[in-house]
């Protein structure tokens, strides 16, 4: 069984099922597909510079290894934060009852970059939350689809179409001041658009 | 990569040459193994086009039953010269269904529906940028509150406005400070030549790339701003079953 975001509001909780949204559910897709001179589809491959190895999908292992070459099992990895402490893994928080915090403005959302959004279908609503998202307002808790170390930030929200779960995390950016001119290691920022392609669905 | 140039305009019309820029990645944290040593990932040749289970087939003359003896007799799925290696300097080529090199590639254009049905098949067009230092993002003058957008769609990327003068520290200053005052963003368009007369068109930031929707945000303290360029390709609507 589906397990649900579960939140605590003023000591009243809620609960929701939820769908993920994607881009491609909502608007179909777009796609470059190569052909050979007879149409038929081709796939990419990698072609080594050395001109030894021609790589088909499927050919290539990602693996974790220490500077000896020696392999460490995914089961095995341990993640180390910024100051060289073990990180503690954080639980799941579906099916798990979360503290709502809200209203919160905007602002706060725009201050942060969207990772996936959800379709949230009301399975137990209070009246209190159900009147201040219908009134536009909105509410944040925290999310963890799967254990793992990282923890987001969800946005509840409601519109004319729903109500959603935007899932994201934080990304600020600081004020700028006149005398500050691009310095060398910001020269040096990655291309913000390097990875786009094609997706022209929405428009 | 150097930071990305564009030409924007302000209400006025004038225009004037700015940087874009991505927010930086949140400090995370790092892998190591069971004894504290760092790891890192490392990407290995696993075999290659004369290991995959076509090119093993015709190997053993098309016959599974062949096949699957010889794989129990020997490994001839294993390139003993080649697994384990890394990758290295590489390039990305097409290969045909027999596995060899295309040396001219015609590239389609596929449209399938939200059911997944494919609705169109033609050749494919580049689609040109319509931010850059060529094109000038004009001022739309279209305004929103902020709970409008957080409400209708989800923020997937942004880029903060720098200047790169003093000149162009006082034009993004008064951008921020309008926007400020107003307590609202502005709709972001490019401008896109279609059959022959420009029209405002998503904002696409290399050719071929994603379009968006383009909202600016700007704030202001006593002597500083911030402007920034809230990107969305993603409505916030309920999938049609």
């Amino acid at each position: 069984m589906a397990r649900s975001i579960v939140v605590n509001l003023g000591g009243k909780v809620s609960s929701f099922g939820l769908s993920k949204i994607d881009r491609e559910k909502l608007y179909g897709k777009r796609t470059r597909v190569v052909v050979d001179e007879n149409g038929n589809p081709c796939t990419m491959a990698t072609l080594t510079r050395d001109g030894t190895a021609l790589l088909p999908p499927g050919s290539v292992a990602m693996l974790y290894m220490n500077d000896d070459f020696e392999v460490c099992e995914r089961g095995d990895l341990q993640a180390v934060t910024a100051d060289g402490e073990i990180a503690d893994e954080v639980e799941s928080t579906l099916g798990a009852e979360v503290e709502l915090r809200g209203p919160v403005p905007a602002a706060r959302v725009l201050d942060h970059l969207a990772k996936s959004v959800y379709l949230l279908d009301p399975e137990e609503l209070d009246a209190t939350l159900q009147a201040a998202l219908e009134a536009g307002q909105i509410f944040e808790t925290r999310f963890n689809y799967r254990k793992g170390f990282d923890e987001n930030t969800l946005f509840l929200l409601k519109n004319e179409e729903g109500f959603f779960g935007i899932v994201a995390e934080l990304a600020e950016f600081d004020f700028l001041y006149r005398n500050q001119a691009p310095t060398l290691e910001e020269d040096d920022a990655e291309d913000p658009f390097a990875d786009d392609d094609l997706d022209f669905s929405m428009f | 990569m150097a930071l990305r140039t564009i030409k924007i305009a302000d209400e006025k019309k004038r225009d004037a040459d700015i940087q874009i820029e991505p927010p930086k990645r949140k400090a995370s944290f790092n892998w190591t193994n069971q004894r504290n040593q760092p790891v890192h990932s490392e990407r290995l040749i696993k075999a290659t086009e004369e290991h995959t289970y076509a090119a093993l087939l015709k190997k053993f003359d098309g016959d599974d039953n062949k096949l699957a003896l010889g794989l129990v007799d020997g490994d001839p799925e294993v390139p003993f010269d080649m697994a384990g290696r890394r990758i290295g300097p590489s390039d990305r080529v097409w290969i045909r269904e027999d596995g060899s090199v295309l040396y001219c590639a015609r590239t389609l254009m596929v449209r399938t529906d939200a059911s997944g049905e494919e609705v169109e098949r033609t050749d494919f067009i580049d689609v040109e940028a319509t931010v850059g230092d060529e094109t000038i993002l004009p001022w739309t003058g279209r305004t929103f509150s902020r709970d409008e957008i957080v409400h209708k769609f989800a923020i997937i990327r942004k880029v903060r406005l720098r200047h790169v003068n003093g000149l162009t520290f006082d034009f993004l200053y008064e951008i921020a400070k309008t926007l400020h005052e107003e307590d609202k963003v502005v709709l972001m368009r490019g401008i896109a030549e279609v059959d022959g007369k420009k029209r405002p068109a998503p904002l696409i930031f290399q050719t071929n790339g994603s379009p968006y929707q383009g909202f600016l945000e700007g704030r202001v303290d006593e002597n500083g701003f911030l402007l920034v360029l809230h990107l969305s390709n993603l409505e916030l609507k309920k999938v049609q079953s």
